[in-house]
This record gives structure tokens, sequence and C-alpha cells, in this order.
């Protein structure tokens, strides 16, 4: 059958989207942060495979993050990788955060599926699997309330440093991850690894949150250019 | 089973009690609920009653190969389990969604940030070490498990004796009477957790919430602080919205309550230490019973 490439994607009554673009994720992003670089693939909103799972009013997020045996400097066996405690980490910081941003009163008794694959893990990996599985949900057409936006902070040697790489993280560095509200004030989410002084952790709430428009606007770049060229809408900027 | 879930009323009636900063327990927002914490016979048990949440932790040293990936370390695992005795809903083998949380709460806290000196553990390199096994056991449940299973797990590695050994070249000896010949396991800081609960519309902020106020607060976030002012973890539970500066002041109330528990747990330690010092007969847990006079006999 013809496939017409122009065509504007529509949602149908249920909610559920039809396009004549023959792919198979809805939405997908290629992330690269630095070194750090990964994949990201969203699909749905669709029937709920796992019925138990199924909420009437609100829609199920299954949020699978993979990290690859090669993606480090030390192999890991891929069997292990699926019970691991870091990947676990990722996929409860990303499902603690769309359950309030995704806007799940449109998608009742939904699942949408984010499957996330990190190719290289140079550090700040939970940032970058934030903002990749943002973008990704709005080239998928999902309809967010905010954009989160994530940044790392860390404490080195009596200065804050930003977005910290995998040497950095290695030392006994003060790490704090915050998402913020369309890089304002508001932080949705907070994941901290190692101690810190509590001025020094003021402080580091305060820079990540100063900072974070930065992301923001790289964010929301990155929306705005996929919204003119794939989707063809005109700019109003 | 499940809890009971929470009715629209009951949840009009715990946010209504939010808004005029007045609870159903006669507490205001923040305020924390009266714990109490007791040592047992063995070293390395301690009980606390946080309200009417009661948890016992047990820490219990034994023999053991090294990890690969560390070798002249020892470890800590950590294990919780919940019986039937609080609840008629509990199943028993299965850890409820609240319980997880406070296992990864906790065991973050005591593992990553170097509260235990695990380097002196090690009895021989790349062979044997002790092994560091923490047993959580929440006998009753009503909310607060995080703070309440912190200072129970601090007391109990501060109660806590290692077993002396002697490293020869044939083989090690490793002697049994604690008392006599053992010496205090290494704490180097104590870090408290501290529960707050958050309504995200209104920017309440809840200290220290029950089991049923969980449920009509939107999430949680946790503060773990040490008694040197140092913030050691932040552990989030469902959805939080809250600014920076909001955030100073909860790393605040958990600095002042840190150092309160801190206090308490000293004290305590060093009562039963005295009280061990001079001979006087440490109760056993079962002596609890006199707590509720109504219900209880004793002969």
């Amino acid at each position: 059958m013809e496939i017409d490439l122009n065509r504007r994607k529509v949602l149908t009554n249920l909610g559920y989207r039809s396009d004549g673009i023959q792919r198979q994720a809805q939405g997908s992003v290629s992330w690269k942060q630095g070194l750090t670089e990964l994949r990201c693939s969203v699909f749905g909103p669709g029937p709920c495979r796992n019925k138990s799972r199924m909420r009437r009013e609100e829609v199920y997020l299954n949020i699978v993050v993979n990290q690859l045996p090669f993606a480090t400097r030390d192999r890991k066996r891929n069997e292990n990788t699926k019970r691991d405690r870091q990947q676990k980490s990722i996929s409860r910081y990303l499902e603690s955060v769309f359950r309030k941003c995704v806007v799940t009163e449109l998608y009742s008794k939904s699942q949408i599926d984010i499957y996330i694959d990190i190719l290289l893990n140079d550090g700040s990996a939970m940032a970058a699997c934030m903002n990749a599985a943002s973008v990704a949900l709005a080239t998928a057409s999902i309809p967010m309330r905010y954009v989160p936006t994530t940044v790392t902070v860390g404490y080195c040697d009596s200065d804050y440093v930003l977005d910290l790489n995998a040497d950095e993280e290695t030392k006994n560095v003060c790490r704090l991850t915050i998402t913020t509200k369309n890089g304002t004030d508001n932080i949705v989410a907070v994941d901290m690894q190692k101690k810190c002084e509590t001025n020094v952790f003021d402080q580091m709430c305060k820079f990540a949150s100063k900072e974070s428009s930065q992301i923001h606007t790289i964010l929301s770049a990155t929306m705005l250019h996929y919204a003119e060229t794939c989707i063809g809408l005109e700019s109003r900027f | 089973m499940r809890d009971d879930p929470l009715s629209t009323q009951e949840c009009e009636f715990y946010q209504k009690s939010f808004r005029e900063n007045s609870r159903f327990d006669n507490r205001t927002n923040l305020e924390h609920r009266d714990f109490s914490v007791m040592f047992g016979k063995e070293f390395g048990t301690c009980y606390v009653t946080l309200g009417q949440t009661k948890i016992l932790a047990k820490v219990t040293l034994s023999w053991s190969s090294t990890r690969e990936n560390r070798k002249n370390s020892g470890f800590i695992e950590m294990f919780i389990s919940k019986g039937n005795l609080g609840s008629t809903k509990a199943e028993p083998l299965k850890l409820e969604g609240r319980h997880l949380e406070m296992l990864r709460c906790l065991e973050y806290v005591i593992r990553e940030t170097d509260c235990v000196d695990v380097d002196s553990l090690c009895i021989r390199i790349n062979e044997t070490c002790l092994q560091l096994r923490i047993d959580i056991h929440i006998i009753d449940d009503f909310g607060g498990l995080c703070d309440a299973g912190s200072i129970a797990v601090i007391g109990a590695l501060k109660h806590c004796y290692v077993p002396m050994y002697e490293t020869t070249a044939e083989c090690d000896y490793i002697y049994n009477d604690l008392y006599k010949y053992g010496k205090p396991l290494t704490v180097f800081h104590t870090p408290i957790a501290t529960t707050f609960g958050l309504w995200n519309d209104t920017g309440i902020c809840v200290v220290d919430p029950t089991n049923r106020e969980e449920m009509a607060l939107d999430g949680q976030i946790i503060i773990s602080v040490n008694n040197r002012s140092e913030v050691c973890g932040i552990y989030q539970i469902n959805q939080i919205d809250i600014n920076a500066s909001k955030m100073s002041e909860l790393v605040k109330i958990a600095e002042k309550r840190t150092k309160y528990v801190s206090d308490v747990l000293n004290k305590t330690l060093l009562l039963d230490a005295t009280n061990r010092k001079s001979g006087v007969s440490v109760k056993p847990f079962h002596s609890l019973i006199d707590l509720n006079s109504v219900n209880t006999f004793v002969l």
C-alpha cells in the first residue's frame, strides 16, 4: 500500500495513534551526552498486556533500563544486568517522575512502554536516561504537564561541578541528581549518593536549580526541532 | 492481602487536619511521635518503639569467605522480615511496597555511606572475613518504618561486639566469649532517617506521618542526617514537588531530630553498659509485656 509520508499524525477516539509510517516505535531518540550514549524507545499508549497491573484511571508505565555488557570498562555478564541495582534505581527514578508528568487521565487502562539501552556509560547515566526519556515521550506525542529537566551536581575540592563523568564518579565525591520542572526551582525528584554537609547540600540544590535552565534550553530546542521537521508544525517563535 | 484502602471521608479528614495544623493524635505538623529504645540480653539486639510502630533489629557476625570484588574487607547483608504479629492482612513471605522501600532506604544508608568499618572485619585477605548480618523484624507497623528502622539498626550496630580472633600461619582462632574477649564494632557515624510527608498541591509538609496519613499524602521524602550534620541520603517515595529553599528547611528539621535521637541513643547505651558492669540483670524482651497492664498477667 502507498504510504503518505506527509500525512499528519492523528489520535483516534480511544487516544491511540495511527499513522501510515511503518516504524516499530512510536517515539525514539538516540541520546549522546558527552561520552554517555543511549537509545530510548517509547511504545504505546496501547492496551495493557498484564491485566493485574492495569489501573482504572491511570496509565501503567513499564520502564525497562538495560545496560549493555560493553557499556562500562569492566564487562558485566548479560544475565545479571536485569537484576542489577543501578538499573532498578534508574527505572524507579524515571517512574516516580513520569507518573505525574505524563497526563495520565487521557489514557486510562492503557500501558506505555519505555525501553532504554545504555550503550556507553561514562557517568551521569541517570540524568541522561531521564532527559532522553522525556524527549522520546515528546516524539511519541504523549502530552506532558512539564518538561522534566535533570542535572547531576557534584562537590569536589571545595567547588561545585556539573555533569560528572565516570572518572569523577569513582572518587569519593558527593553526587546529587535533581529533576526540576521546566528548569525552574521546583524539584520533582532527588537522588543522592555519598554524603556531604548540610550547607554544601543547600548550595548544591540551589546550584542545580539554577543550572538546569541550560538543560531545559537544549531539551526544548530538541523537541521543537523534531516538531518542526517531522510533524510539520510551523514555528511560532 | 493489602491494607484497607483509604475512604474519601477519611482522606478529607486527614487533609483537613493537615490544613489546620492539628493532627488526630494531638500533634502539629512538625512534631514527631515519642520513641523508646531498649537493648536486649544478647549483644547486638535493639528494640525500638516509635508511637505504636515496633521494630527489632539484630546484628550477627559470622565467619565467611570474602567476596570476589572486595578481597580485603568484610561485607554487610541486610534482611527484613515482617511476621503476622502486627496485622492479620500480612502475607508471610511477601515484602510489600512499603517494607521494600524501607529496606532500600536503610540498605543504602548503612552500606554506601561507610557507616561501619568493614575493612577491619577482614581476617585473611582473599580468604576469610567476618560477615555482618542485620536482621530487622517489623513487629507492628503504624508508619514511620524508616525512622524506627534506622534507630534500631544504628543501636544494634553500636551494641554489637566483634569476636576476638587470632591469626597464625596454620589456622585462625576465634574466641566465643564476646564480653570478655571481644571489642566493640567500629561505627564511624550514626545516620538517622526522618520521614517527611508532602502534600504537593498546598505545599504542606508533615513530619513523621502514620500509615493512614501516608495514604492521604502525595509523596514522602526521607532525609538521613548523621550526628556530624552531614546529609547521608535522600530517598523519595511516590511523587514530590518541592522548592530548593523548602528542602533546606526540611534538612534543618532532620538535623535537629538527629541530634536528639543520638543523645537518647548514647544515654541508653551508657545505661546498658553500666548495668552490665555492675551486675544488674538485663531484662529480656518478654518483660515488655508489663507495658500494657490491662492485657497482661505477670505471675
